[in-house]
């Protein structure tokens, strides 16, 4: 393009303004494409910051400096899928290298047709909670086999319970809340802490556990001692803590089909975007034919309409993100639909490569179709046929 | 029937020489304009009359560079339309372009609409172009309507509007397609001075396409088209 791209400020600021009032001229239009816009966009950000929350939740839960090895059946790809037999605990707990052991069962309790948690059977809470960091905000341990639950937080929250209140999860007297306990990480927050035994009864899996958790007597030693559980227990799968999410195989899954789906909405969205900006210009291939013949250069038109798309994308950009918010709050009312990993906001720093992208996208729908209109001949621009009633409603209007 | 030759005046006055311009559409298969030679002096007003379809609008397309011919030279003075670069510049500077059916953009008010063809000469400041659009619709007798927008006017004030825009960067040729074809006959009369007064005023040149003979008998040359040749040029001054 051979044009001349000097433009001066007082020539950007009347582009900004005739683009500005472009948009306004075709409100229906602009607003369909700020609303498809925004909708993808906010989508596209609240799946990326389900993604991180899940990774970053699990990632701080097992940090290696809390526990040392973790152990869990060699085949299942969660713990909630995995099992171990108790004896296999108590000969492991028997070994000379462990210093100290847990063990925790997680199932999934539904509580009545719209609510359901995630239940924690400790054999030993109190250790352990102080290990995970999990504090006591309100009242205090449950007692087991007493009929006692703690609760986290959010599901005090969510399902608007108390100390002292009470949850029925079997057909015998409904559990006392006797706690409330804080984590900060949503996915133990929406969670119910009981004892072992009575894990094991609710969750209808009598003498067995999800996970053994171990300390050894010697850090040194740990990786011999996860070795040898390896040689001696085929059936189960020991490793540090800290490569805890590498044998996550569907948590991992999970992460890579939310991210995924949000590649292609991402992709459906950009194409959308696309389609409706070359749409819009190549309606207005006319008005192109105008400005060009009354002397206005190619670059001038390309900036205008440059300017414009910028400026739907940008707001739909805004717009977008701001409605992740509302859709938090609504989608965090739903325990139910086991998005235990929504985040308390939606991520700043995806925001900002999201605008860069959107805005992007923006500037290459109107480029290249500006461009390509701006290098018709005047006349051939302003013979194009017009393909809506947009422009015929406001030229043929005789006021 | 013998070729009429170009009205070949002297070198100096000499504003558009054409030179066996053959234009044709869809790759040839729809001829417009059938070696026409033709030239346009400084200080004249000329007339393009003839039949629809007859090739007047492609004619002027061609003389204001808004459209390319399929073989031979369009030349501005002494040089090639197809060697001027920027050719926007040149369309912005030299030529102004009244089309039958305005062409104003709607969303624009009349101000705006005669600023947007001062917007691309860079030299001009803000003040300048906003004073200049609005004298020249005042002197169009558009003194009230200037904020209002295209589409909100009638006829008449719209094609008064794109005379002004036409006029905006002082241009030495006006290309006039039907200026007077959508509107009244009072408005009519009030557009063909306004155009006939600025071409002497600037020593340029005014071409005008019209179907009209009365209109046509106020030019000092008419050319007269059929089938996309030119059949007569008629000195009538």
């Amino acid at each position: 393009m051979k044009a001349n791209i000097t433009i001066n400020v007082s020539m950007f600021k009347v582009l900004f303004h005739y683009a500005l009032r472009n948009i306004f001229r075709v409100r229906l239009r602009s607003f369909f494409t700020i609303f498809v816009i925004s909708l993808v966009f906010s989508l596209f950000i609240l799946l990326t910051s389900i993604g991180e929350e899940l990774s970053r939740q699990l990632t701080n839960t097992l940090d290696e400096e809390k526990i040392d090895i973790v152990i869990q059946s060699k085949f299942s790809t969660t713990p909630l899928s995995s099992s171990i037999p108790y004896e296999k605990v108590n000969e492991i707990i028997a070994l000379d290298d462990v210093q100290y052991a847990t063990t925790l069962l997680i199932g999934k309790k539904r509580l009545n047709k719209k609510a359901s948690l995630f239940l924690l059977g400790f054999s030993d809470f109190i250790p352990i909670a102080k290990r995970l960091g999990i504090g006591l905000i309100k009242g205090r341990e449950f007692n087991e086999n007493h009929r006692e639950v703690a609760i986290g937080q959010k599901v005090a929250r969510i399902l608007n319970l108390d100390v002292g209140d009470s949850i029925r999860m079997d057909d015998n007297a409904p559990y006392l809340i006797t706690g409330i306990y804080s984590i900060g990480l949503d996915f133990l927050d929406a969670c119910a802490y009981i004892g072992m035994s009575d894990a094991q009864w609710l969750l209808n899996r009598p003498n067995q556990t999800s996970m053994i958790f171990l300390s050894s007597k010697d850090p040194l030693h740990t990786q011999e001692t996860i070795n040898m559980i390896n040689n001696s227990y085929p059936e189960l799968v020991a490793f540090s803590s800290g490569e805890l999410l590498e044998y996550l195989d569907s948590t991992k899954t999970v992460i890579n089909f939310i991210q995924l789906i949000s590649m292609i909405t991402f992709i459906i969205a950009s194409s959308v975007l696309l389609n409706t900006l070359i749409m819009t210009i190549n309606e207005r291939t006319k008005e192109i034919g105008i400005l060009l013949a009354i002397g206005w250069s190619r670059s001038m038109i390309v900036l205008m309409f440059s300017i414009e798309s910028l400026l739907l994308s940008f707001s739909g950009g805004i717009i977008g993100y701001l409605l992740t918010y509302p859709a938090i709050m609504i989608l965090s009312q739903y325990p139910n639909m086991g998005l235990n990993f929504i985040p308390e906001s939606p991520s700043f720093a995806m925001f900002g490569l999201l605008m860069a992208i959107c805005l992007l996208i923006g500037l290459i729908s109107a480029f290249f179709p500006a461009l390509y209109g701006s290098r018709m001949t005047p006349a051939k621009a302003l013979h194009h046929e017009e393909t809506t009633t947009q422009y015929n409603r406001h030229t043929k209007h005789t006021g | 029937m013998k070729k009429p030759q170009p009205n070949t005046i002297d070198t100096q006055s000499t504003l558009v020489k054409i030179n066996n311009v053959y234009k044709a559409y869809e790759g040839g298969l729809i001829p417009a304009l059938n070696d026409v030679s033709l030239i346009l002096n400084k200080g004249e007003i000329y007339a393009l009359t003839g039949p629809s379809g007859c090739g007047k609008s492609t004619l002027l397309n061609i003389i204001g560079t808004i459209d390319f011919p399929t073989s031979g030279s369009v030349n501005y003075v002494d040089k090639s339309v197809a060697h001027i670069e920027p050719i926007h510049k040149f369309r912005n500077k030299i030529i102004g372009f009244i089309f039958q059916f305005h062409h104003l953009l709607p969303l624009l008010t009349l101000q705006e609409n005669v600023e947007t063809s001062l917007m691309a000469n860079k030299n001009i400041t803000d003040t300048a172009r906003q004073k200049k659009a609005s004298r020249l619709l005042d002197e169009l007798g558009l003194k009230n309507k200037k904020g209002a927008y295209a589409n909100r006017v009638s006829g008449g004030e719209r094609q008064r509007a794109a005379i002004a825009r036409a006029m905006a960067n002082d241009p030495l040729l006006i290309l006039a397609d039907e200026p007077t074809g959508s509107v009244d006959s009072k408005t009519a009369d009030i557009i063909l001075k306004k155009l006939i007064s600025y071409t002497k005023n600037v020593n340029g040149t005014l071409l005008i396409a019209t179907h009209d003979e009365n209109i046509a008998s106020l030019a000092d040359t008419i050319i007269r088209m059929k089938d996309g040749k030119i059949t007569d040029i008629e000195n009538i001054k």
